[in-house]
């Protein structure tokens, strides 16, 4: 093939990085090979009733939540309740419903808050300045020693029981440890050849963080976030049995364990179902880390990098392909679309 | 020590790597194996230590003085590596423990595999030391303290200290620089030369392996393509793969008459 | 074997009394000079190889004559100007120049497709002249163009390796794709730290071909004195005598012997000169 034309036109940036391409295509195929493993099959089909649980609670549960019926209490499970009822006589299969949403946003706000909380202390880290990484590095290892529990326990002083309390509480302390276990990772990236090469050609140092640093370090992002998602969970079961976690009335996993756990001898059933959700949820967030380090990173998913590869070849052929006909300058969407459809029709083993 | 590896195929998750290899090594012989990276060259060497991937299926035979390799226990096969057979690995920094000093790194393979008094120990980790060429006050530091030469000669230290009858070298002068490169490699045949053990040495480069083996085997793709003896080869390979590694080796070097360089 | 008309150029970059001190284990008493009072000139289009074992401060030099280290005495001086930290001299040295590293992989971003490793010098030059911060809206065109040809003058077919990341290449191939990164912004000087070293001896001779045609390309400029000029530094007399107009041959951070290739290939003047040439025969 010829490069020699100049007046080819416009392919646009995308043709030159197919690694930023059509992130929707790269999300199916980073999916798909999640499914073809056993462990991914199972932390996405649980990830995906947490949230399917979630966003349904919103409109409607088997039971309304505030239903009580004080004839009906403790019940084993039945037609009518399908997991049984509480102490107070409620539906519990609906208070857990309910409660999927609580603890999907106190895990998501969780997640996020320590993700920035960790990038923003490792860009600190790793800074070149000596004096403010070395300076940040030994107040990280300081504050590491505060417990999360004594956080979120004056934190509740001043705010009373709530979810902030849980989400300041574990987004501080995931941030730091995040921080501390992503540094090495993203020194050994910093003292690389290509970031000194990079430097060299004049790329500033924010622009390597965000460029070379934080996509190096995906794969301990992916397992340290989603362990921090599902300690997050165990974190509210903990801090509301507490008192200082998610407030009464509120519906929560850690709720409904609380208000069962004292009578675990008389009807251990009551507390099995959050136990059981809780456990199960908490398992695929780990198992979801590792398949998904293994499945977003091209160094270790060939499949990706076959899909990549062939939806830049397919972009970059289109741009022949219109340069021959030369007939529209609207180009961008053919583009587009050339990687859409590259990515729809490529082989990934 | 003889070996004999007849018929070895290796594949990994269906991945064939080795394909059907023959290769004989007779005792007190030195004997080549060359290849490009990724032709399976370090995984022969792993197949005859008993130390290829575990999810690697293997068949064939692979026989050390008449004893079956493959399929032997690990056992066996523990009380074989660094007693009669000794290896020497490519990266000296890596090979050698980082925490430990060089003494007793060179006296572990005696301690495992022999009942010696402290004293003969001492006699014959020092007897070794001197004839690699370290001083006897290096065998207190650390392999960081060492260059990248010294390193290696601490590392062959290591392999020979048994008086092992076959020595197994994987590129071990690929992470050296050229003069270090030449003076391991005499030392390495000379030392294979007074104690009359059999080597088996892995390198991708030709000028290297004239220095050292009479007879050699180029690998490509996981199988033999061409072997026969090292000079012949040298002045008229018969395979593609043979041109290409022996071609790039007259290129790289100097003609040793000093004459006019480079142009073949 | 080049016969480059350098005789009547001035020096594109040169070196005087280059000295670094290293201390080492921290202590003042055991201080070491990794380079010690070294003079270099560099001729434009000329090829000039330092030569040395590990340990002999080459690589050290090389980070002092792109100004990535700051002498602890002596200057360099860029297109007739003392390079000091932070003046214009240095700035249009480090925009001029570009590195090639020892081992291919780790000078590649392994998360990174070629085309963008390549395009990232581009870029940043982009950035720099709109003075933009946040500036990406370049004509994909040009760069792709840009990019695909300079990844066709190292030998690499733009339509495979653009889109490749470099876990599916060979040693070689992504050492092509190394020297196309540095040769993508069309630099004066390019320092190859070892560049063979790290790959296999078929490849080499696939890496050496590529530099001698790169700097036969630039000799057939109109103008010589623009011509770009390459330091290769290597521990290995045999890679570099095809392709070295110069060579200087370095031991414990000193200059022990200095000249043309051939000179230094037939009259060796040096013990040390002569155990490299042992070294590199067959």
């Amino acid at each position: 093939m010829s490069w020699e034309h100049t007046d080819r036109p416009r392919l646009g940036l995308r043709a030159i990085f197919p690694g930023r391409l059509g992130f929707l295509g790269r999300m199916r195929v980073v999916l798909a090979s999640m499914w073809r493993k056993a462990s991914g099959r199972y932390s996405l089909i649980v990830l995906a009733m947490w949230i399917l649980f979630s966003l349904v609670s919103r409109f409607w549960t088997p039971v309304p939540i505030w239903t009580t019926d004080g004839y009906r209490i403790w019940q084993a499970p039945s037609r009518d309740h399908l997991l049984g009822t509480d102490g107070t006589g409620a539906d519990i299969l609906s208070w857990l419903m309910a409660g999927s949403a609580t603890n999907l946003a106190i895990s998501l706000l969780a997640v996020l808050l320590s993700g920035l909380l960790g990038l923003l202390l490792v860009m600190a880290m790793v800074s070149r300045s000596s004096g403010v990484s070395q300076t940040v590095v030994v107040l990280v290892d300081a504050l590491i020693s505060l417990p999360t529990v004594l956080l979120a326990l004056i934190l509740a002083v001043p705010l009373g029981p709530s979810i902030a309390v849980v989400v300041v509480a574990c987004g501080f302390g995931y941030g730091l440890n995040l921080a501390r276990i992503v540094r090495p990772q993203a020194l050994l990236a910093a003292e690389s050849d290509y970031v000194r090469s990079a430097r060299h050609s004049g790329v500033g140092s924010f622009r390597i963080f965000c460029t070379h640093l934080v996509p190096n370090v995906i794969p301990v992002l992916c397992v340290q976030l989603s362990m921090s998602a599902g300690t997050s969970v165990l974190a509210e079961a903990g801090l509301t049995y507490l008192g200082v976690g998610v407030p009464a009335g509120l519906p929560s996993w850690g709720h409904s364990l609380t208000t069962s756990v004292k009578f675990i001898n008389v009807f251990p059933l009551t507390v099995l179902w959050p136990g059981l959700v809780v456990t199960m949820v908490v398992v695929a967030l780990n198992l979801f880390g590792d398949a998904l380090r293994d499945a977003i990173d091209p160094v270790t998913n060939s499949g990706l990098r076959a899909a990549v590869a062939a939806a830049g070849r397919s972009a970059l052929r289109s741009g022949e392909r219109q340069e021959k006909s030369a007939q529209s300058n609207d180009s961008g969407h053919h583009v587009e679309n050339a990687i859409r459809t590259g990515e729809g029709d490529q082989s990934c083993r | 020590m003889s070996l004999n590896i007849d018929g070895l195929s290796l594949s990994i998750n269906g991945r064939t790597i080795l394909d059907r290899v023959n290769l004989r090594v007779a005792d007190g012989q030195r004997v080549g194996l060359i290849g490009s990276s990724g032709s399976g060259k370090s995984m022969i060497a792993r197949s005859v230590l008993g130390t290829a991937p575990l999810t690697a299926s293997l068949s064939g035979s692979i026989l050390v003085d008449g004893l079956q390799i493959l399929g032997s226990d690990d056992r066996s096969l523990a009380d074989l590596r660094g007693s009669r057979m000794g290896m020497i690995f490519q990266n000296p920094s890596t090979a050698l423990n980082p925490v430990k000093k060089v003494y007793s790194q060179v006296e572990l393979p005696l301690r495992r595999h022999y009942r010696l008094s402290t004293q003969e120990r001492h006699r014959r980790v020092m007897e070794i030391l001197a004839q690699v060429g370290l001083d006897a006050d290096l065998a207190g530091s650390y392999p960081h303290e060492l260059s990248g030469g010294q390193q290696q000669r601490a590392a062959i230290a290591t392999a020979l200290v048994t008086k092992p009858r076959l020595i197994l070298a994987d590129e071990p002068t690929t992470a050296l620089d050229a003069v270090t490169q030449r003076q391991i490699v005499d030392l390495l045949v000379s030392l294979v030369d007074q104690s009359g053990a059999s080597l088996l040495f892995i390198t991708h480069d030709f000028s290297v392996l004239a220095r050292v083996a009479d007879y050699c085997y180029i690998l490509d793709a996981g199988r033999v393509v061409e072997s026969g003896q090292t000079q012949s080869i040298l002045h008229s390979p018969s395979s593609p793969q043979g041109r290409t590694l022996v071609g790039a080796a007259r290129e790289l070097t100097l003609r040793a008459d000093g004459g006019k360089h480079g142009n073949y | 074997m080049g016969t480059t008309d350098v005789a009547h150029a001035d020096p594109i970059l040169i070196g005087k009394g280059l000295t670094k001190i290293y201390a080492s284990n921290g202590s003042d008493v055991a201080r070491n000079a990794a380079v010690d009072g070294i003079d270099v000139s560099l001729m434009p289009g000329e090829c000039l190889a330092i030569i040395g074992e590990s340990g002999s401060g080459k690589t050290t030099l090389s980070r002092l004559l792109l100004g990535q280290l700051r002498p602890d005495a002596g200057q360099v001086a860029y297109q007739g100007s003392p390079v000091l930290r932070g003046s214009a001299a240095a700035r249009s040295l480090a925009r001029d120049s570009a590195l090639v590293f020892q081992n291919p992989f780790a000078s590649l971003d392994p998360r990174w497709t070629i085309g963008r490793s390549v395009a990232e010098p581009l870029l940043a030059a982009g950035r720099r002249r709109s003075g933009h911060l946040w500036h990406r809206r370049q004509d994909g065109t040009d760069l792709a163009d840009r990019v695909a040809k300079v990844l066709s003058e190292v030998q690499l077919d733009p339509d495979r390796f653009m889109t490749a990341y470099p876990s599916d290449l060979s040693g070689g191939q992504a050492q092509r794709a190394a020297i196309a990164r540095a040769l993508v912004v069309k630099p004066r000087i390019l320092l190859a730290d070892e560049p063979m070293s790290a790959i296999d001896v078929s490849a080499r001779v696939g890496i050496l071909h590529t530099l001698q045609s790169i700097m036969a390309q630039s000799r057939q400029q109109a103008d010589p004195s623009n011509g770009m000029s390459m330091i290769i530094i290597s521990h290995d007399l045999g890679v570099v005598q095809h392709i070295a107009d110069r060579v200087m041959v370095l031991s414990q951070g000193r200059v022990v012997e200095e000249g043309p290739v051939q000179t230094i290939l037939d009259h060796p003047s040096q013990s040390y000169t002569r155990q490299l040439l042992a070294a590199a025969t067959l």
